[in-house]
């Protein structure tokens, strides 16, 4: 913030050399504010990338996807609490054989 | 321009040897003057705000993890006096046996270990008194996460304060250096926290889950504690499948098995095959698969050296297979290229199988990693 600060004080006096012909001193006062500036917005950008500021989190929930262990019968739903990998789910709706938990894994919804 | 000269000189500014530059000028000075005599320390002191912002955040964690801790065991406590015994238990420490006299060590370490297992699970049991063994488990591996958040923090705390006394810069370079990781690894056991919590599967039972898919539909059997095994068919050999006992939150026992089925069952197996999640370097990708040779098992070592031990005893190849992933995502729920990495594993075992036993032959297959969400 601070060399933020003498770069612009810098920059403004470089406006006021120019407007009194003095294109010597004005060109280093702008060389230096230009530079300071530059160097403050960096440091900036690096500070604001800090860990503990508020960030993006994606929002994510889990799905289960359940299979049929002999036909091609497979559905995702919404995770419910008590699933797990190779639970075992009830009956295929296509050939009526048995149905497993195959994997239990975070979706992406969104981002907050 | 001309107008703009005029209120310029009204104010004092322009010219030779205007005011405002001699005040700029002075204190330009005086500030490169006080950067060259005390800029490590004004440093310091800035990488110790920015430091403080990560133990707040850490401590905010640690209360997290806490609370859950609290929230889940009231579930299964009749008892009042939880949360003091849970604050006693979150402080449990082990002393790692002296390395003066290295003959005999491991055995050391594992007792120790397994002492320090014994006594969490008997408090865990006696205050959860409604809960069943599969919530015992997570239980314990929620107390163990929230032991882990309170050392991180304590650690962290300790080199924070320990720089904020000393001003000393290179303590707080260092502390400000591993801040990213440390984070990193607060962030996935606080993500690690809800899949205990809800039994879900989490990356690091990657190979668990390939093992459970090789025994599924088999009969299973207790073979050492928290650890069973089924004999299965592949390929026309015969295949005994060891995991941790799932779905509640085990590692099992993986050494005592396979010693079991070797020297007290008499098994030759033509190979021992272990199946892990290992960590990936930054660029590559997330379920990648590798082989190798080795004892794929994590820890302390204590479980490798046993397996390895018994390998060498009776000159069974040691092959490895892992599944990559980041530190982060062994310990959160299981992600989608997780799942592909355990079917692309399946099949490298198969290839493994069909190479290296003779049909007819037979062989071992553990599947190593905390099994929570996974039966088998």
């Amino acid at each position: 913030m601070i060399i933020l600060l003498f770069s612009i004080l810098f920059l403004i006096q470089a406006i006021q050399a120019y407007s009194f012909y003095q294109y010597e001193r004005g060109f280093s006062l702008l060389l230096t504010g230009v530079v300071g500036l530059a160097l403050s917005l960096y440091m900036l950008s690096v500070y604001m990338k800090r860990p503990g500021l508020i960030r993006r989190r994606e929002l994510r929930k889990m799905v289960t996807v359940v299979e049929c262990i002999s036909c091609d019968y497979r559905n995702k739903r919404e995770y419910s609490y008590g699933d797990y990998v190779l639970k075992e789910h009830g009956e295929c709706p296509v050939c009526g054989k048995k149905v497993v938990v195959t994997e239990i894994y975070p979706e992406v919804v969104g981002k907050k | 321009m001309l107008s703009i000269q005029l209120v310029l000189s009204e104010i004092g500014v322009g010219g030779e040897g205007d005011n405002i530059s001699t005040v700029l000028q002075i204190v330009f000075l005086t500030f490169f003057i006080v950067m060259m005599t005390y800029g490590q320390k004004i440093q310091a002191w800035m990488m110790l705000k920015n430091i403080s912002l990560s133990v707040e955040r850490l401590r905010r964690m640690r209360d997290e993890a806490r609370i859950h801790a609290v929230r889940y065991l009231k579930e299964y406590s009749d008892r009042s006096d939880v949360e003091p015994i849970l604050d006693r238990i979150l402080q449990y420490f082990w002393i790692q046996p002296t390395s003066l006299d290295p003959t005999g060590i491991v055995g050391k370490i594992e007792h120790i270990l397994n002492l320090r297992d014994e006594r969490i699970r008997e408090e865990v049991a006696a205050i959860a008194s409604k809960a069943n063994p599969i919530q015992i488990s997570n239980i314990e591996n929620v107390i163990e996460i929230g032991i882990s958040m309170d050392q991180i923090y304590r650690i962290v705390r300790h080199f924070y304060e320990f720089g904020k006394k000393t001003k000393s810069i290179f303590i707080v370079y260092q502390l400000e250096a591993q801040l990213p990781f440390i984070l990193q690894e607060a962030e996935a056991l606080m993500g690690a926290l809800t899949a205990f919590e809800n039994c879900q599967p989490i990356g690091d039972g990657a190979g668990a889950l390939v093992a459970a898919r090789f025994m599924y539909g088999a009969e299973k059997h207790r073979i050492a504690k928290d650890t069973v095994y089924a004999d299965v068919i592949i390929d026309g050999r015969t295949v005994s499948v060891i995991k941790a006992e799932g779905p509640g939150g085990n590692v099992g026992k993986p050494d005592q098995a396979i010693a079991r089925l070797i020297e007290e069952y008499g098994r030759r197996p033509s190979i021992i095959v272990m199946v892990d999640a290992a960590l990936k370097l930054e660029g590559e990708e997330t379920g990648e698969v590798a082989e190798g040779v080795g004892a794929a098992i994590g820890g302390i070592g204590v479980e490798k050296f046993r397996i390895e031990e018994v390998a060498k005893k009776y000159g069974i190849p040691l092959y490895a297979v892992v599944i990559k992933q980041s530190l982060k995502e062994a310990i959160s729920p299981m992600n989608r290229k997780i799942y592909d990495g355990v079917y692309e594993a399946i099949e490298r075992i198969k290839r493994i199988i069909r190479e290296k036993i003779p049909v007819g032959g037979y062989g071992i297959i553990v599947g190593v990693g905390n099994t929570v969400g996974i039966g088998q």
